[in-house]
C-alpha cells in the first residue's frame, strides 16, 4: 500500500515520547519539579519514619537477645520483686522426677534515678570530698566566705551546676550463673568489686559522660583518665557508684551492669530479685516446664518465655508505629494528587500534539503511554530523591532525637541506622506507583481524543455525559456507604486498619461527588440570584460555566478538595486531642507542686515521709505510691496508683471520669466479692476488659487482690493502663509503706517557693528529686504534645501547599483551554478587566465550593480519627472539637490565593492579541 | 489489476438516528489522481475526512484504502493505515512548536519504525528539496506562514504515502504564498505518484485537481 519502501514493524515511539518528555520539562519546569518534590517528600517522610521505627525495634530486640542470652524461661513476679528463697526452689525443680533446670540465674533489674558527678564533685556519702568541694566552691565565689560546711552550703556547692537526674536501667547478675545463661550481662572486672558499675556505650552517651577511655591508653606514659562516678538515688538516700568501664556486650541500649550482691546491698534490696533466667536441662520441654512451674507456684509468679518481652514491646509500640506509617502514607497520597493535578494540565497542554500524532498514525495507546511515561520519570526521579532524603532524614532523626519519634516507647535508644535496601526499594516503588497512579486518570481520559476537533479548536475539556454523571454519583454514594461501614468495622489483629482504609475511601468518594456538589450549588445560586445576575455578564458567564462544566472543573479542583479535607481532618484531630489534654491536665494537676522522688523500683520509706509531713505543716502533702503490674505478659505493664485520699469518693473527685460513677459497695464481711474499690483508665477496659461494675483479680507482692471497678477515667500519661485506689485501701492489703511521688498544696499564707526550698533541703534524697510546679508540668506536657505532633503539622503544611498548587494548576489549565473563549469575549467588547473579573468570580465560586465540600469530608475523616482510630490505637478517648476560627482563616487564605492565582493566569492568557488567541496553534 | 488507492462505497453518516449528514457517497481515487472536494460549511467535508482517515466509522457503506476495508480493522489497524499510507496537510499547519523542523518532519518516519539517524537524513533531504535545508534545526515559530506550510507538506510526504488528504491547505495563506504552496503540493504529489483528496473553498486550490466534486446530502456531484 505505501508508495515508499517497506518499513520495520516496530514504531520508534519511544524516541518520540522522549522528545515530548524533554519538551514537557522545558515547558513546565516548575510544575515538573513540584511533582518530583511532592513524590520525594512523601517517600522521604514515609521511609524515614519506617526506618527509624524499624531500627529502634530491631535494636531493642537485639538488646533483648543479649539480655535474654540463652535463657529458656523466665520467672518473675506479677508486681514487685521475688523473694530470693524462690531461687533454690526453682533451681532444684523437677519434672516427673527428673531435674528440670540446669542453671537458674538470679537477676535484679531496676530503673533508678541517677546523677553523673563531675570529677571531684562531692556527694552525700562522701564527707571528705564534700568538704573539699565546698571549700573550692566558696573560694571561687567572692561573696561566700563561710568556712564551715553545713548541709545548706553543701547543697549550694554541689548544685552550683547540678547535672539533671536521669533514669537508668541497671541489670545486676550473679557472675557465675550469668556466664552460662546471659553472658552479655556479665560485667567486666573482679567479681567482688563493690559499688562498681559498667555502662553500655548508649548509657555513656546518654549520661553525657567524658569520652570513653581508650584501653589501653594511647600513650603508655600518660596516666589513665579517672573514670566518672554516679550518684544513685536509693530508698535509703544517695549512694555513689564508681563507673568501672564499658559493658561490651550491650551497645545500643542505655543500661548499666552490676554484680548482684553489690546491687542488692547498694539499693537496700538484700534477699530480693527481679527475676530468674532459667537454662533447662537438655531434653526438657520449655512449655512443659513452664506449665509445671505455674502449677507449682500458682499466680504468685509469672513464668514466661523470654521472647514475650520482644513481642510485648512490638505490641505496645505497634499501634504508634502503624499510625506514623499511615500518616506518612497520607503524605504519599497527597503526592499523588499533586501529580494528578500536574499531569491533568500536562495532558491538556499536549492534547493538540497527541491529536496530531494520532492523525499521523501513532498507536491508539500513544497519548496514554506518553503521559504514563512522563509520570513514570517524575515518579522515578522523585522516588530516588525520596530514598536519599529518607535515609538522610532517618539518620538525622536518629542522631538528634534517637530512636523514639515521640511515642516514648524507645526513649534513650540511639541505635545506628539499619538501612535495609529492600525496604528502600519498596518505598521507592510505592513513590513511583504514586506518580503513575496520579497520571492514570488523565492518561485514561486521553485514550480517545477527538483528534480533528482538537486540531481545529485547540485543547478541550470534555463535558460529562449525563449517564456518566449518574454512574459517578452512584459510585460516590456507594463509597460513602463503604467508608461508613469500614469506619465502624472492628479492628484487624488489634489495629484499626479498616478505619484507616475508610479515610482513603471517604476521600475518593468526596472527590467523585465534587462535580455533583458544584453543579448543585451553582444551580441553586443561579436560581437565587434570579434576574439580578443577568445584569452582571462576568458573574453570569462565570456561574454558567461552573454549572455546565462542573465535571472538568471538579477534576482540576480535586487537589483542593482532597488536600483541604486532609488538612481539616488533621487540624480537628490535633485540636481535639490538645483541648482534651489541656482539660485533663486541669483535673490531674490540682496541687501547686509535684515531686518525683525515686523510681517505682526503689520507693521512699516512712521515716522520710514523716519528716516531710512535719516540715510542710500546715501545708498539705499527698503521698503517692506508683508501681508496675504485669497483668498480661504480652501487654504493657499496668501502673497501680495508690493515693493519699480519705475515701474512694474523694479519689473519684480527683479523676477525669469518662462515664458513670457507680455507688460505693461495702467490702467488709464474708460475702464481699472484692477487697478494694478503685478506678481504671480507658486502656484497662480495652486492653484487659476491666469494665465498670466488674470485679477483677491481679497479684501484688504474691497476694491476690480483687478490685471492684467503680468508674473509668481518662489517662493520657499511661498508655499501658492504670488503676487508681486510695493508699489506705492499698496498705490495708499490701505491706508496702513506700512512696514514689509527692503533691504539695502550700497552706494559706505560705510562700510556696520557700516551702519547696525547705523541703528540698530536708534530705539529699529530696534534693535529688524531680521538682516541678503544676504550671511547669502543664507547659512541659503541652510542649511534648506539640513536639509529638510536629510531624502532623508538617503533613498539614504539605496538604495546604498541595491545595494551593491545585488552585494554580486549575486556573492555569482553564487559561490554556479557554484562550479562544477569552479572545472571543474581547472581540465582543469585553475588556481585559472583564475577562479577568469573570475568571476571578469563577475562582471564588469554585474554591469556595471546594473548600466547603473539603471541610465536610475533612470533618467526616476527623470523626473517624477521633472516634475510631485513636481509641482503637491508643486506648484513650478525646472530645471532638472543631477550631472554627483557624479553619475559617485557612479557608479564606486558600480562596484569596485561588482568586489571585486565577487572575494572574487569566492576565497571562488574555495578554496576547485577541486574534492570536482565536487562531492559536498546537 | 491493482485496487484503487481510495474507494468510498455507498458511504453514509448520520449525526443522530435518521438524520443523515450525507449518504450514498461513492468515489474511487486511483494512484496519482487528484480530486478537489467542495461544498458549503456544514455539508460534512470534515466528517468525510474523518471517515477516510479512519478516525470515525460510517453508519453505512464502506471506506476502502488500497482494497482494505477500514471497518474490518481495529483501532490499531486503522492507525497503521494512516501511518503507512496517508499524508495529512492542514490549514493551520499543526507543527509541534517545541520540536525542530527536522524533528517535526521525522515524526511519521519514526512512527513507521525508521532508525533515528536515517529518519533525520530523510527529513533533512525533503526539507532541502523544499528550500529549507539551512533551517532544519530551527523551531517552527521562527518561520513565516508559507515556510510553515512547506514544513507541513514535507511531513505529509516524507514517508511517501499513497494518499494525501489536504484540508484547506491554503486557508491561512495570502494568494501569492498560497500559489507557491499549491505548486509544491501538486509537484510533490506527482513525484510521489500519490492520490490527492483536497478539501477546499478556494477556486485557486481546486484548480490543481483533475476533478471537482461537490458534497451534497445525497452524494458527490460533479462541480465542473
Amino acid at each position: 500500500m505505501p508508495a515508499g519502501p517497506p518499513m520495520p514493524a516496530r514504531s520508534r515511539t519511544g524516541l518520540l515520547r522522549g522528545w515530548l518528555l524533554r519538551a514537557q520539562w522545558r515547558a513546565q519546569p516548575g510544575r515538573t519539579l513540584t511533582s518530583i518534590a511532592a513524590v520525594a517528600i512523601g517517600v522521604a517522610l514515609a521511609l524515614a519514619i519506617h526506618l527509624v521505627n524499624a531500627t529502634a525495634l530491631s535494636s531493642f530486640q537485639q538488646a533483648l537477645g543479649a539480655i535474654n542470652g540463652e535463657a529458656d524461661l523466665r520467672v518473675s513476679a506479677p508486681a514487685g520483686l521475688l523473694d530470693e528463697a524462690v531461687l533454690d526452689r526453682v533451681a532444684s525443680f523437677e519434672v516427673d522426677g527428673s531435674q528440670a533446670v540446669r542453671i537458674a540465674s538470679p537477676v535484679l533489674d531496676l530503673m533508678v534515678q541517677i546523677r553523673p558527678l563531675a570529677a571531684g564533685e562531692a556527694t552525700a556519702s562522701d564527707a571528705t570530698a564534700r568538704n573539699a568541694t565546698a571549700g573550692n566552691a566558696t573560694a571561687g565565689n567572692a561573696t561566700a566566705n563561710n568556712a564551715t560546711v553545713d548541709s545548706t552550703a553543701t547543697r549550694a556547692a554541689t548544685s552550683t551546676a547540678p547535672a539533671p537526674a536521669r533514669s537508668l536501667r541497671i541489670i545486676a547478675t550473679d557472675l557465675l550463673s550469668a556466664r552460662a545463661v546471659t553472658p552479655a550481662l556479665v560485667p567486666g572486672g573482679p567479681p567482688a568489686a563493690a559499688d562498681r558499675i559498667w555502662l553500655s556505650a548508649a548509657a555513656w552517651r546518654q549520661l553525657e559522660l567524658p569520652p570513653i577511655p581508650a584501653d589501653p591508653p594511647e600513650t603508655p606514659a600518660a596516666p589513665a583518665a579517672p573514670l566518672p562516678r554516679l550518684d544513685v538515688i536509693t530508698g535509703a538516700g544517695l549512694r555513689q557508684l564508681q563507673v568501672a568501664g564499658l559493658a561490651e556486650g550491650i551497645a545500643d541500649e542505655a543500661l548499666a551492669l552490676m554484680d548482684l550482691g553489690s546491687a542488692q546491698w547498694a539499693f537496700g534490696l538484700v534477699g530480693q530479685l527481679s527475676r530468674l533466667d532459667l537454662r533447662l536441662v537438655e531434653g526438657q520441654s520449655a512449655s512443659v516446664v513452664q506449665q509445671r512451674l505455674v502449677e507449682h507456684f500458682g499466680p504468685a509468679v509469672l513464668v514466661t518465655p523470654p521472647s514475650d518481652d520482644g513481642a510485648r514491646m512490638s505490641n505496645i509500640s505497634r499501634a504508634y508505629r502503624v499510625n506514623l506509617d499511615m500518616l506518612a502514607f497520607v503524605a504519599l497520597l497527597t503526592g499523588a494528587f499533586i501529580v494528578f493535578a500536574a499531569m491533568s494540565l500536562a495532558a491538556l497542554r499536549q492534547q493538540p500534539v497527541f491529536a496530531l500524532f494520532t492523525l499521523l498514525g501513532a498507536p491508539p495507546a500513544f497519548p496514554a503511554l506518553t503521559l504514563l511515561g512522563q509520570a513514570s520519570w517524575i515518579g522515578a526521579v522523585g522516588a530516588l530523591a525520596g530514598v536519599a532524603g529518607g535515609v538522610g532524614l532517618a539518620q538525622g532523626l536518629l542522631s538528634v532525637v534517637g530512636g523514639d519519634l515521640g511515642g516514648g516507647y524507645f526513649q534513650g535508644s540511639r541505635p545506628t541506622l539499619d538501612i535495609r535496601w529492600t525496604t528502600c526499594a519498596i518505598f521507592a516503588g510505592l513513590g513511583w506507583l504514586t506518580a503513575v497512579a496520579g497520571a492514570a486518570l488523565p492518561a485514561f481520559a486521553s485514550r480517545q481524543l477527538p483528534a480533528i476537533a482538537i486540531l481545529r479548536n485547540g485543547a478541550i475539556q470534555a463535558l460529562e455525559a449525563p449517564t456518566m454523571a449518574r454512574r459517578r454519583l452512584i459510585m460516590a454514594l456507594a463509597l460513602f456507604a463503604a467508608g461508613l461501614a469500614l469506619a465502624l468495622a472492628p479492628p484487624v489483629n488489634g489495629l484499626p486498619l479498616p478505619a484507616y482504609l475508610a479515610i482513603a475511601v471517604l476521600l475518593v468518594a468526596g472527590v467523585l461527588a465534587t462535580p455533583t456538589v458544584i453543579g448543585l450549588v451553582t444551580a441553586i445560586v443561579e436560581k437565587l440570584a434570579g434576574v439580578v445576575i443577568w445584569r452582571q455578564p462576568p458573574a453570569w458567564l462565570a456561574l454558567a460555566y461552573q454549572r455546565r462544566a462542573s465535571a472538568s472543573i471538579a477534576i482540576a479542583l480535586a487537589g483542593v478538595v482532597a488536600s483541604f479535607a486532609l488538612a481539616v481532618a488533621m487540624v480537628v484531630m490535633v485540636s481535639s486531642f490538645r483541648a482534651s489534654v489541656d482539660d485533663w491536665l486541669d483535673t490531674v494537676l490540682p496541687a501547686d507542686w509535684y515531686v518525683r522522688l525515686a523510681s517505682t523500683s526503689v520507693p521512699v520509706g516512712e521515716s522520710l515521709q514523716a519528716r516531710i509531713t512535719a516540715e510542710a505543716a500546715p501545708s498539705r502533702v499527698e503521698f503517692i505510691r506508683a508501681r508496675q503490674l504485669i497483668i498480661d505478659p504480652l501487654s504493657p505493664a499496668v501502673t497501680l496508683l495508690a493515693r493519699d485520699l480519705a475515701s474512694s469518693d474523694a479519689l473519684a473527685a480527683r479523676l477525669p471520669l469518662t462515664g458513670q460513677l457507680l455507688a460505693a459497695s461495702p467490702r467488709h464481711g464474708p460475702d464481699a466479692d472484692h477487697d478494694l474499690e478503685g478506678f481504671v483508665s480507658e486502656a484497662m477496659v480495652s486492653r484487659h476488659g476491666f469494665h465498670s461494675g466488674e470485679v477483677h483479680s491481679f497479684i501484688v507482692d504474691g497476694r491476690p487482690v480483687r478490685l471492684r471497678v467503680r468508674g473509668v477515667w481518662r489517662d493520657y500519661a499511661r498508655q499501658g493502663g492504670s488503676i487508681a485506689v486510695t493508699r489506705d485501701d492499698y496498705r490495708r492489703l499490701i505491706d508496702d509503706p513506700g512512696v514514689t511521688d509527692l503533691a504539695i498544696w502550700p497552706g494559706a499564707g505560705v510562700d510556696g517557693r520557700a516551702l519547696v526550698d525547705r523541703l528540698r533541703d530536708l534530705d539529699p534524697l529530696l534534693a535529688a528529686g524531680d521538682w516541678r510546679s503544676a504550671t511547669e508540668l502543664r507547659r512541659v506536657s503541652l510542649a511534648i504534645f506539640d513536639r509529638s505532633f510536629a510531624i502532623t503539622h508538617v503533613l498539614e503544611a504539605v496538604a495546604i501547599f498541595i491545595g494551593l498548587f491545585g488552585v494554580a494548576a486549575t486556573y492555569a489549565a482553564q487559561a490554556l483551554t479557554r484562550a479562544r473563549e477569552f479572545g472571543m469575549l474581547r472581540h465582543l467588547g469585553v475588556g481585559r478587566r472583564g475577562v479577568v473579573a469573570q475568571l476571578a468570580i469563577e475562582a471564588t465560586i469554585g474554591t469556595l465550593i471546594a473548600v466547603a465540600w473539603g471541610s465536610v469530608i475533612g470533618l467526616a475523616i476527623a470523626l473517624v480519627l477521633v472516634e475510631r482510630i485513636n481509641p482503637l490505637s491508643f486506648h484513650w478517648t478525646m472530645d471532638f472539637m472543631v477550631p472554627w476560627p483557624l479553619l475559617a482563616g485557612v479557608a479564606l487564605a486558600l480562596v484569596a490565593t485561588a482568586v489571585a492565582t486565577a487572575m494572574i493566569a487569566t492576565r497571562r492568557a488574555s495578554s496576547g492579541e485577541p486574534i492570536a488567541a482565536l487562531s492559536r496553534d498546537a | 489489476m491493482t485496487a484503487p488507492v481510495l474507494a468510498l462505497d455507498q458511504l453514509g453518516r448520520a449525526y443522530e438516528r435518521g438524520h443523515w449528514i450525507f449518504r450514498g457517497l461513492a468515489l474511487t481515487l486511483a494512484a496519482g489522481e487528484r480530486v478537489a472536494l467542495v461544498g458549503p460549511s456544514g455539508s460534512g467535508k470534515s466528517t468525510l475526512l474523518n471517515l477516510v482517515a479512519g478516525l470515525d466509522l460510517p453508519d453505512e457503506g464502506q471506506v476502502r484504502i488500497a482494497g482494505q476495508s477500514l471497518a474490518e480493522l481495529d483501532e490499531g489497524g486503522r492507525a497503521r493505515i494512516r501511518r503507512d499510507g496517508i499524508g495529512f496537510v492542514f490549514q493551520a499547519f499543526h507543527l509541534v512548536g517545541h520540536l525542530s523542523l527536522w524533528q517535526n518532519v521525522a515524526v511519521p518516519l519514526l512512527l513507521q519504525g525508521e532508525a533515528p539517524g536515517r529518519a533525520r537524513e530523510r527529513a533533512c533531504a525533503i526539507l532541502a528539496s523544499l528550500g529549507l535545508g539551512q533551517r532544519t534545526s530551527s523551531l517552527p515559530l521562527t518561520l513565516s506562514g508559507g515556510e510553515q506550510q512547506r514544513v507541513a507538506l514535507a511531513r505529509a510526504l516524507v514517508h511517501r504515502p499513497a494518499l494525501i488528504l489536504a484540508d484547506e491547505p491554503t486557508g491561512n495563506l495570502d494568494p501569492e504564498t498560497a500559489a507557491v504552496a499549491l505548486d509544491l503540493i501538486d509537484g510533490q504529489a506527482r513525484d510521489c505518484g500519490a492520490a490527492l483528496l483536497l478539501v477546499t473553498h478556494s477556486d485557486q486550490a481546486a484548480a490543481i485537481a483533475d476533478r471537482r466534486l461537490r458534497l451534497t446530502p445525497t452524494g458527490l456531484v460533479d462541480a465542473g
